[in-house]
């Protein structure tokens, strides 16, 4: 259920006995004298949806590289679904369930409408997920998409068709990058909706960096703030509403 | 026929600039390693023609395994260059290797049966060349509409996404490298049992640039550019000005110059942007709109239904 909840409010930690999809110690990540992580420990349990907000440059999307093994960190340890993915190539954490969403949408020119979301069907994670709702919804405009060039697609529409194609892999665990960002308000409600339905359905595991704080305090269980590559505040979105770096981050927001 | 071999390498190597980004200035030294292997295969173990395409192929793919090393680290022009320097070892090679390659002399090879014209002029071999000419075509436009052709446009489009995927790209253009080199290799195979003679020079850098012209000039990813990129670079400066002798490269170098300069996306290339552009007006904000609120309503009908 939604670990938002008021009645769980007291839940400062996770608890011990909920498996952790993500569980990442000291990791600490330069580019040469730019600090771009500093000792950042997150722990996301499995079937929850996770915040990770800051302002620019605190080191948010570093972080995600981070977790795909994109980015290598100097020290510290990342834990994805029980694996330790120190060594691994990208492509191996890709592979034991991690899927992965960007800043800039990458649509593929070269393939159709429907072709990008088939590329994520080919390269669909080996679990027990399987055929899940958005399949069926996706048969019905196979046909159409089939035949319709990615290039007409507004920039908010590819963004989102990104999301379609990493959500038919059916992944464990997603990461975000911005995936609200270009997107009109009833867009950004359905997003939510669709993270919701994936975490409560398929019991999948969200992180998601986002600089939409309203929707993210709609829809995070947990949330760790960012600055300057460090997680300077952690907890529940209730818990957070009043503590000074939040404030700093909502006042930001209205002067931009 | 030569130019049905032609058309086999260039579709081939259209895969690999296609379809896996890669540029190989080279292309002529696995050919050549084809035909050599061919050569080889029949004149010194007697090995009958299908058995020694086969060698052929396996050494094109050698090659073509060799060139992928590079491939892990480099890309684009920088590719193309060290794959140059490699198409430029072949000649100097071959020459050293002469106990098995006969050196400047070559290698004369006879294989009668698969010239005699089975009706009118059309032989065996000629059929053949065709086939696999064909098979080039079909594969290409195939390899479009499959899981691996989409992992490696993917792979080329953005490595950075492939390989959030579960896509390795530095296995996409191995494998890219290796078929290419395959099917240019079994070209090679071709042109040695067709032309019955192989020597190193007939293998040097204009035959890769003309590979690299003619997929250019056809158009990109486009397998049928291939064939008319092969028409308009080789049949037009051979043919139709082989009695001009002297004035054969500049009729090459004026067709590659012009194409470049006016259809930088090729001749095939450039006829389906323009198909585009008409089917866009007629229908383009309706459907584009129709598909938007497709992509909108997965999200949106999901958590309603809930």
């Amino acid at each position: 259920m939604n670990q938002s909840d008021p009645s769980s409010i007291e839940l400062d930690r996770p608890a011990d006995d909920v498996a952790m999809a993500v569980v990442i110690r000291n990791v600490s990540k330069k580019y040469g004298a730019v600090v771009a992580l500093d000792d950042v420990n997150i722990d996301v349990p499995e079937a929850s949806i996770h915040g990770l907000v800051g302002p620019n440059g605190s080191g948010k999307t570093t972080l995600l590289n981070a977790m795909n093994a994109l980015v290598k960190p100097d020290h510290g340890s990342v834990q994805l679904l029980g694996v330790d993915t120190h060594r691994m190539k990208p492509y191996a954490v890709a592979r034991i369930g991690v899927a992965r969403t960007f800043q800039t949408p990458r649509v593929f020119n070269e393939l159709s409408v429907w072709d990008q979301v088939q590329v994520g069907m080919d390269t669909a994670v080996d679990t027990a997920l399987g055929h899940f709702w958005l399949f069926e919804q996706l048969e019905k405009v196979k046909s159409s998409w089939s035949k319709s060039d990615v290039s007409i697609l507004p920039h908010g529409s590819q963004r989102l068709l990104e999301i379609i194609r990493v959500v038919a892999r059916a992944p464990r665990l997603l990461l975000m990058d911005e995936p609200a960002a270009g997107l009109s308000a009833d867009e950004r409600e359905g997003l939510g909706l669709l993270c919701r339905r994936l975490r409560d359905d398929l019991e999948m595991t969200i992180v998601i960096v986002e600089h939409d704080l309203g929707l993210i305090w709609r829809l995070a269980d947990r949330i760790s703030v960012m600055d300057q590559g460090r997680v300077v505040e952690s907890g529940t979105p209730l818990e957070l509403k009043g503590r000074a770096s939040v404030e700093n981050l909502f006042t930001g927001e209205t002067n931009a | 026929m030569i130019t049905g071999i032609l058309v086999i390498a260039t579709v081939w190597n259209n895969v690999l600039m296609g379809d896996a980004g890669m540029i190989s200035f080279g292309q002529a030294a696995v050919m050549g390693a084809g035909a050599y292997g061919t050569a080889i295969a029949i004149t010194r173990w007697d090995t009958p023609f299908v058995l020694a395409l086969g060698v052929g192929v396996l050494c094109g793919a050698a090659v073509g395994a060799i060139f992928a090393i590079p491939a892990q680290k480099v890309e684009s022009y920088y590719l193309g260059f060290v794959t140059l320097a490699a198409g430029l070892a072949f000649e100097p090679l071959v020459r050293e290797l002469s106990w098995i390659t006969g050196g400047v002399r070559g290698i004369n090879l006879m294989l009668p049966s698969l010239k005699i014209p089975l009706f009118q002029s059309l032989t065996p071999l000629a059929l053949i060349i065709a086939a696999f000419g064909v098979f080039a075509v079909v594969a290409q436009v195939r390899l479009k509409r499959s899981s691996l052709g989409r992992q490696m446009l993917v792979a080329k489009t953005s490595p950075e996404a492939a390989m959030t995927l579960g896509v390795n790209p530095g296995k996409m253009r191995a494998v890219a490298f290796i078929l290419t080199g395959a099917m240019t290799g079994l070209a090679g195979g071709l042109y040695a049992i067709l032309v019955g003679y192989v020597g190193a020079d007939a293998f040097d850098m204009d035959l890769s640039f003309l590979f690299f012209f003619a997929v250019i000039a056809g158009g990109t990813g486009y397998a049928l550019g291939s064939v008319l990129g092969i028409g308009l670079l080789y049949i037009v400066p051979n043919v139709l000005f082989a009695s001009l002798v002297e004035y054969r490269l500049l009729a090459y170098g004026v067709v590659i110059f012009l194409i470049m300069l006016l259809i930088p996306d090729g001749i095939v290339g450039r006829l389906v942007s323009i198909g585009r552009f008409l089917r866009g007006h007629r229908d383009d904000p309706k459907k584009t709109s129709r598909v938007g609120s497709e992509v909108k309503s997965m999200l949106v009908d999901q958590g309603e239904r809930s």
